[in-house]
């Protein structure tokens, strides 16, 4: 039996998704497929068979990551841009791919590098925008104005992003103590 | 040498690679040696090989041909390291029970 579902997670709750991953599994219905990262095709199983984690790689993890990623009993049964979706049969411990705080801050860090690229890249580009919207406005000429408004949704999803990376940020700083005392 | 802490992750590969081993090896050993306390997650596992085999501490042997599973080995860096770092840890440990050793179990 199969079952699609349309979902869009943004990079930076990528935990969240991985819960939502998770408990469809403890349902029985496991991560088959995924398409432009937002339509998820699950199988039903065994409630609990697999367990999910994602990762976003860079180009020190490629194809050697992935054949020693399958020594270890995952597989990745998916991806989308450089985000790769991870799947372990459940042997009754807890599957993580990262088993101290160091690696979990890189991890967060090479995701909010990504973000911090896209939301200076947005925050030019709509700045400049905006900027020659006002100078039409200013000669006279009006469809400034209209520009103005049509581009307000990019101006809301370049705040969106903004916001997200501050709560990476929020995350990191919080691992960043806990390295204080322990590893 | 350098006087700065070990991870436990490093330190329990270092020892798995006394002897060739390869990555599911190296996190199978680690598991057993700390009683189940010590799980190497394969991200965390893969950083940890390719950081010690660029700081030369262990070295990756070439893949024989039908087989895809790398093998580390440790090198004299390496043992060197295990060596300052069990020094450390001795001094840790001593410290450590003197001062707790009057303190009462409970």
């Amino acid at each position: 039996m199969i079952r699609n579902e349309f979902r869009f997670w943004a990079a930076w709750d990528y935990e969240l998704e991985e819960l939502w991953l998770n408990h469809m599994a403890e349902q029985g219905w496991h991560l088959q497929k995924l398409t432009m990262g937002t339509f998820f095709t699950f199988e039903k199983g065994e409630p609990g068979a697999y367990q999910y984690r994602l990762e976003m790689l860079d180009k020190n993890k490629g194809e050697q990551y992935l054949s020693f990623m399958e020594e270890a009993g995952i597989e990745k049964i998916g991806g989308y841009l450089w985000w790769a979706y991870f799947r372990k049969k459940n042997d009754g411990t807890p599957f993580e791919l990262f088993s101290d705080v160091k690696s979990r801050i890189n991890h967060l860090q090479r995701i909010k590098k990504l973000m911090d690229t896209l939301k200076l890249l947005l925050t030019v580009v709509l700045s400049l925008d905006y900027l020659l919207y006002f100078i039409d406005i200013m000669t006279g000429h009006f469809h400034g104005a209209v520009g103005m408004v049509t581009m307000l949704p990019c101006v809301l999803i370049c705040l969106w992003i903004w916001n997200g990376s501050k709560k990476l940020s929020y995350q990191i700083e919080c691992l960043e103590q806990e390295q204080m005392i322990h590893e | 040498m350098e006087s700065i802490a070990l991870t436990e992750a490093v330190f329990y590969i270092l020892i798995s690679v006394a002897e060739p081993n390869h990555g599911y090896g190296i996190m199978q050993n680690a598991e057993k040696l700390s009683g189940g306390r010590v799980r190497l997650a394969a991200g965390t596992l893969y950083g940890a090989l390719n950081s010690l085999v660029e700081k030369q501490w262990i070295q990756a042997l070439p893949s024989e041909v039908h087989s895809r599973k790398k093998e580390y080995v440790i090198t004299e860096l390496g043992k060197a390291a295990v060596a300052a770092e069990i020094r450390r840890l001795k001094e840790l440990l001593d410290n450590g029970q003197a001062v707790a050793g009057g303190w009462n179990n409970d």
